[in-house]
């Protein structure tokens, strides 16, 4: 069930209307059932699978608060933090090793072996499991107590609105919200509703559009150069509608039932180096990885190498956290060593002006998300000729409607951005007068009526 | 609950949602009749166009899918044109309800409906091309109820009410091509590349959906079937169900029309007017095809030519069926007059150019000029409420061909005129017409032109009953209008 669907509005409108009616135990258990229902809609057999996770977690949690010793603490954290990643390890990762391994037996004359097994990857498992160990992390590191309400932790893990594509929330954030009575102010229902709208348009006018251009190019036999040029951008704003679009619902909707969700997209395209982008991309990801593995490593005590190793190694494995496949490796790794090449460079940069150091380091995410977008290093390497080796720009009808459709779908996204970039706000329309806030409504809901698609398509997000 | 209200009240006032909303509702009222008239997705968009601009008033309207459609595309017959309402399968037999039902609403009964379709029992409007073809092009709120009542899906229902209350959403790709130059999806089939999304096969959703069809005791198309043979059986219009030809090695089609024409005999034991013509399956050779189903050049040719024979042959059947209905009606009308009954002396009264005298029992209408008329007893019905029409039957001799005609008025400070009058052809000989009134005309004068000849008029019988017909008045003038016997 997507958010841009019209089962889910239909179920939405029906549990809301018994949502707000109900007292906060009853409006608790009313949204850990939504929750699995919604969560049930992709396959009943995931319910299974997230029932599962947290009864273990909630037992390990508690035995966590309860133990005395830092040895048992230590080694109940540890069972949880296998168990976790086991079973993420399982479902997401299983296939993708069982191949490498396979190959290396090829390449050793062992004879062609094949461990692959018809696994379904459930939808977010990425996002609870990282969730879930927060959790069990932070119990061990005392920062808060385990719940004694089995449900009040069923209803963290599940969380419909956060559930498929995050924002990955910490138990010390969205705990409190389950257990204490939630209030209705109409400043949150009003910013809620604009959120959600918006994010509906970027998800169904701008990403899905984009997304049709976007691989109508790269699968492709041989896109010329201008193409390519013109879809990585396109995939730039595609993948940042995509997912801040899904991550503006999920804040509206948390946000019509009284919950506060963290921000997880602050203007990423208008930074100036790595850091910051990291700070304003995927923020609930990047500061879990911060948190929960650069520090832990190391972080950027023990000078520059140190810092640069630790770098490396939390975003490779970030980039692995996005799924099974060289390629997202890949990607991390060139965001690894973006960030450890620009700590010695930052201040050497500091001589060109902002909005140059901006569009350099724009384009050098963009080359990012080919790596990113690519479906293995042969592609990569085709579209990288592409462009710096037999550059072209055959000028014909198809490439103007191509970059008007581009600059189309792009402008409001990018202007957007650059409101919340130039006021530092999420929502930089909600000082406009009235009427001109009406007039944004007017247009994001037309540019949704004729421009979106009309079938629910996928988040990009949900696969990983 | 009153916090929530007093919030609520609060954020009503101070959102700018509210004057938006009016906002976009002033445009949808007035952009709606710019764009239906201008942009048509497809064959359903356009035929429903013309049913709410047009009126066709055909003798014989024919339903079912696309391969009906190109059998009986742009027929004529001795009796006229077809109404060709058959369409495409993707509206399956709730769009060809929904298709007679807006027929009926703007033009006279037809005399008789014919249905050609390879599954007319098959369907529960779960297609990929639903959308396109069903809930963005049946919106009429009746429809979109009674949809909505035997779909049982609130997701469904409520894209349709969108399609409904949005003209611009009912619009978008047409609106995308003049914008961008392209749109996202084909317009023809409303969906883009790869299909629509489907649920997913072990989502909830999609197994309580199953489990729901998996309940249903019937299929919708079934259900709608049942419903246009009720609403025919209403109007009196026979339905013959003409099961399209199929190729020789095809054995599906003869499968599912095997199943249809079973269930057709079932409905027939409740509607006597539902005529399953079986025997008229065709199985033709593979080269008649242009596809698995649908009749190339070549095909048409081979087939039309016993068809139209057979059409013209139904179509007298469906007269006769009419006819026999309706003498049947006129048998069992209210008398309210009879030459019969009544003082043939004082029967008819001249009013021009006629000398009327009485011969054993029978009336002389003697006219001395172009223009004899003669003035029937007058009109009282009493119950004037019904549905029943005054029908006046005269049996009538003349020496040459000419034209009867009956004027009436509703007092007799109004002249006559030939708005208010009715009229039949007269042949040399015998003839038996049948005067067909408005039912406006309850209560009046009547007067009797026999003719448009001097010479001599026998009226043998005379007699008006208020009549039930059940069906409508142009249908029943269609009826005697050549004073058939």
């Amino acid at each position: 069930m997507q958010f841009n669907s019209f089962t889910f509005l239909v179920f939405f409108a029906t549990f809301y209307v018994i949502y707000v009616s109900c007292s906060h135990k009853w409006q608790n258990r009313l949204l850990l059932l939504a929750s699995y229902i919604f969560y049930g809609a992709w396959d009943y057999r995931f319910m299974l699978l997230i029932c599962l996770t947290t009864i273990v977690n909630y037992f390990l949690g508690n035995q966590i608060g309860r133990a005395y010793s830092d040895g048992a603490r230590k080694k109940i954290l540890l069972t949880s933090v296998v168990f976790n990643l086991g079973v993420l390890g399982f479902f997401k990762y299983y296939n993708f090793f069982t191949d490498v391994l396979a190959d290396i037996l090829l390449g050793l004359g062992w004879g062609d072996h094949s461990f692959s097994l018809q696994i379904i990857l459930p939808i977010g498992i990425s996002f609870y499991t990282f969730q879930i160990l927060s959790y069990t992390i932070d119990i061990y590191r005392k920062q808060i107590s385990p719940t004694d309400s089995f449900l009040d932790f069923a209803l963290f893990v599940a969380f419909f609105p956060q559930l498929c594509a995050g924002p990955i929330m910490r138990a010390t954030n969205l705990m409190p919200q389950i257990t204490s009575h939630r209030t209705f102010s109409p400043v949150l229902l009003k910013t809620s509703c604009f959120l959600f709208l918006f994010g509906l348009f970027e998800k169904t006018v701008v990403a899905d559009n984009l997304s049709v251009l976007v691989d109508s190019i790269y699968n492709s036999g041989a896109p010329d150069g201008f193409s390519v040029l013109l879809a990585t951008y396109a995939f730039a704003i595609q993948i940042f509608a995509d997912f801040d679009g899904y991550s503006n619902m999920a804040k509206g909707l948390a946000g019509v039932m009284g919950f506060t969700l963290v921000t997880n997209f602050d203007a990423p395209y208008f930074s100036e180096n790595p850091s910051q982008f990291w700070n304003r991309w995927h923020i609930s990801l990047s500061s879990w990885l911060r948190d929960y593995l650069y520090i832990p490593l190391g972080g950027n005590r023990g000078g520059m190498l140190k810092t640069a190793r630790n770098l490396f190694t939390t975003m490779i494995l970030g980039g692995l956290w996005h799924g099974a496949s060289w390629m997202f490796i890949y990607w991390g790794a060139f965001h690894g060593i973006l960030l450890a090449v620009y700590l010695p460079l930052n201040k050497k940069l500091a001589c060109f002006p902002p909005w140059l150091r901006k569009l350099m380091f724009f384009h050098l995410i963009c080359f990012g998300w080919m790596l990113f977008k690519a479906h293995n290093p042969v592609q990569f390497n085709g579209l990288l000729h592409s462009i710096f080796f037999n550059f072209q720009f055959p000028f014909q009808p198809q490439h103007l409607i191509l970059l008007k459709q581009v600059l189309f779908y792009s402008a409001v996204p990018v202007l957007y951005q650059y409101l919340q970039y130039r006021k530092s706000a999420e929502t930089p329309i909600a000082e406009w007068p009235l009427m001109s806030r009406s007039a944004v409504y007017v247009f994001l809901f037309y540019m949704i009526v004729i421009f979106g698609f009309s079938e629910a398509q996928s988040f990009i997000y949900f696969k990983f | 609950m009153s916090l929530i209200l007093k919030n609520a009240s609060a954020f009503l006032r101070n959102n700018a949602m509210l004057p938006a909303l009016v906002c976009i509702a002033v445009i949808e009222i007035f952009i709606h009749p710019y764009l239906s008239a201008n942009y048509f997705s497809h064959e359903v968009d356009r035929l429903l166009f013309m049913l709410e601009k047009d009126t066709f008033n055909s003798p014989m309207i024919t339903i079912g899918d696309s391969v009906g459609h190109g059998i009986f595309a742009d027929w004529e017959f001795s009796r006229g044109k077809i109404a060709n309402l058959a369409c495409n399968q993707a509206t399956e037999t709730t769009g060809q309800y929904f298709f007679i039902k807006r027929y009926l609403k703007k033009n006279h009964a037809p005399h008789a409906v014919i249905s050609c379709d390879r599954t007319p029992m098959l369907g529960n409007l779960q297609q990929n091309l639903t959308e396109n073809y069903i809930q963005r092009c049946f919106t009429e709120w009746s429809e979109v109820f009674e949809i909505a009542r035997i779909k049982v899906d609130p997701a469904f229902t409520v894209k349709m009410i969108a399609y409904k209350l949005l003209p611009t959403f009912k619009y978008r790709l047409h609106l995308q091509q003049r914008i961008l130059g392209s749109s996202n999806s084909n317009i023809y089939s409303g969906m883009s590349e790869g299909g629509s999304a489907a649920q997913p096969d072990n989502g909830l959703i999609r197994l309580i959906s199953d489990y729901k069809e998996r309940l249903r005791e019937e299929s919708i198309s079934q259900h709608f079937f049942t419903k246009i043979v009720e609403m025919l059986e209403a109007e009196n219009i026979p339905l013959y169900y003409l099961p399209p030809p199929s190729k020789i090695s095809n054995n599906d089609t003869d499968r599912l029309i095997g199943n249809s024409i079973t269930e057709m005999h079932r409905l027939k034991t409740h509607f006597s007017n539902l005529y399953p013509l079986a025997e008229e399956y065709k199985r033709l050779p593979a080269d008649h095809f242009s596809d698995d189903v649908h009749l190339n050049e070549t095909g048409l040719i081979s087939y039309h030519a016993p068809l139209r024979s057979r059409i013209e042959s139904i179509m007298n059947a469906a007269l006769q069926l009419h006819r026999e209905a309706f003498l049947h009606s006129f048998a069992q009308g209210r008398n309210l007059f009879n030459l019969h009954e009544s003082n043939s002396n004082s029967f008819l009264y001249p009013l021009h150019e006629a000398i009327v005298h009485t011969e054993t029992g029978m009336l002389v209408i003697t006219s001395t000029g172009k223009d004899p008329a003669v003035e029937l007893p007058p009109i009282s019905a009493i119950d004037k409420e019904t549905g029943d029409r005054v029908v006046i039957h005269i049996d009538l001799e003349s020496k040459e061909d000419t034209l009867a005609k009956i004027y009436y008025r509703f007092d007799g400070t109004q002249p006559y005129d030939e708005t208010k009058s009715v009229m039949q052809v007269v042949k040399s000989g015998e003839n038996r017409l049948f005067f067909i009134f408005p039912n406006t005309f309850k209560e009046g004068q009547v007067r009797f032109d026999p003719g448009e000849r001097e010479g001599i008029y026998v009226v043998k019988q005379a007699e008006a009953k208020l009549v039930n017909t059940r069906t409508s008045h142009g249908k029943l003038h269609a009826l005697f209008e050549a004073n058939r016997q």
